[in-house]
């Protein structure tokens, strides 16, 4: 086809799917019906989502000492075939006895 | 005397008539009596009366921090019996929303107060339920290695301290108060904060209400605690791993795994830092 601006000859590209007409004289661009719409869609789907906010943190995290348990150690506790302990047996009755007991 | 007769002659001396119901004393040489409004603990006859009558009056100076005690000390036969309001305690259903902060600004303020009073029950305490450890039950092996490992427990600061401190000695009676005075006295302060500590170290206490506590404890002007808590903490810590680890064996009725999987730990830095 002609360009509608300039009449030179336009040529068809495929851009994600989106099929988009171009002027090789002027540049300008040609969209079918619709054609704009697919454009906005494809966009709004490429922008990154947006970073995860981090719960505000009320304290920095405590150091553990050198002895002391290290999450992956409590984690892979869940996995197997242990009582599980750690952050996430916050109600553990075995366990929370430790915090009332002499 | 039978421990009923001592449970009756010690709901005689709080002088309410409801009937007794027994809070505590499995153990034998203490026995926690409730009636009505009123709590009577007898203590074993071998206890140092000079110091508990002393400990007695730190608590009845320091509403702000003890439940104040109801009279003088008092004996039935020759164990001595100590008075006290009764108080509702810490639940143990939700350690969320256990008085955390509130304990550890009590602790704070303890541990300003003039260093007068008898010596504080800690660490000799930790020592004697260790030493109680048959060594044939399972496990023990491991604990009384890390016991061996571990550096004297003898502690330079000096301070007023709790000398137990846990959330069973924490009851409400309008506001949070400390009870069980049986170990305070002057001592390092940091012991008062070592078995939370120990207990976040095995991977029991979670982070952040470890995190509450510690902050709050700085906060309320603590002393105990250089910037980096580990520095004070470490070996105390330890030494209350070990001790729960022993009680939790002889007691089986808590979860041992974590304290002894820190035993092995702890073992095991001694045991680096040795070679290096």
């Amino acid at each position: 086809m002609q360009c509608p601006k300039c009449h030179a000859n336009m040529r068809t590209f495929d851009r994600m799917g989106v099929h988009i007409e171009q002027c090789d004289g002027c540049r300008g661009v040609f969209l079918d019906y619709g054609e704009l719409e697919s454009i906005t869609r494809l966009e709004s789907q490429m922008q990154a989502p947006p970073p995860p906010v981090a719960p505000p943190a009320a304290y920095p995290q405590p150091a553990q000492p050198a002895w002391g348990a290290q999450p992956q150690q409590i984690h892979h506790h869940h996995g197997g075939g242990h009582a599980g302990y750690g952050y996430g047996h916050r109600k553990h009755r075995g366990l929370g006895g430790l915090f009332f007991s002499s | 005397m039978r421990v009923d007769d001592l449970i009756a002659a010690m709901a005689s001396l709080t002088g309410s008539s409801a009937d007794p119901e027994v809070l505590g004393g499995d153990r034998g040489d203490v026995v926690v009596v409730r009636v009505g409004d009123v709590v009577a603990k007898a203590l074993p006859a071998d206890t140092d009366v000079e110091a508990l009558g002393q400990r007695l009056e730190i608590a009845a100076a320091h509403p702000e921090l003890f439940v104040p005690p109801l009279g003088p000390l008092r004996f039935v036969d020759d164990r001595p019996v100590t008075v006290w309001p009764y108080g509702t305690p810490v639940s143990q259903e939700d350690p969320d929303r256990a008085p955390w902060e509130e304990s550890a600004a009590l602790l704070a303020k303890l541990h300003v107060l003039p260093v007068q009073g008898p010596v504080a029950g800690t660490p000799e305490r930790i020592v004697r339920a260790i030493r109680a450890l048959p060594p044939d039950l399972p496990h023990a092996d491991v604990v009384l290695r890390a016991y061996e490992v571990l550096p004297p427990l003898d502690l330079n600061g000096r301070a007023l301290i709790h000398g137990d401190w846990h959330l069973g000695q924490l009851v409400h009676t309008g506001s949070w108060r400390l009870i069980d005075v049986d170990d305070l006295g002057v001592g390092d302060p940091v012991w008062d904060l070592a078995r939370p500590a120990a207990l976040f170290a095995a991977g029991v206490l979670p982070d952040d209400l470890w995190a509450r506590f510690l902050n709050a404890y700085r906060e309320t002007g603590g002393v105990a605690l250089p910037t980096s808590e580990w520095e004070a903490l470490n070996i105390p810590a330890q030494a209350y791993v070990v001790q729960m680890a022993a009680r939790a064996l002889m007691s089986g009725l808590q979860a041992v795994e974590p304290l002894v999987e820190a035993c092995r730990r702890i073992v095991a830095t001694h045991e680096s830092s040795d070679r290096g």
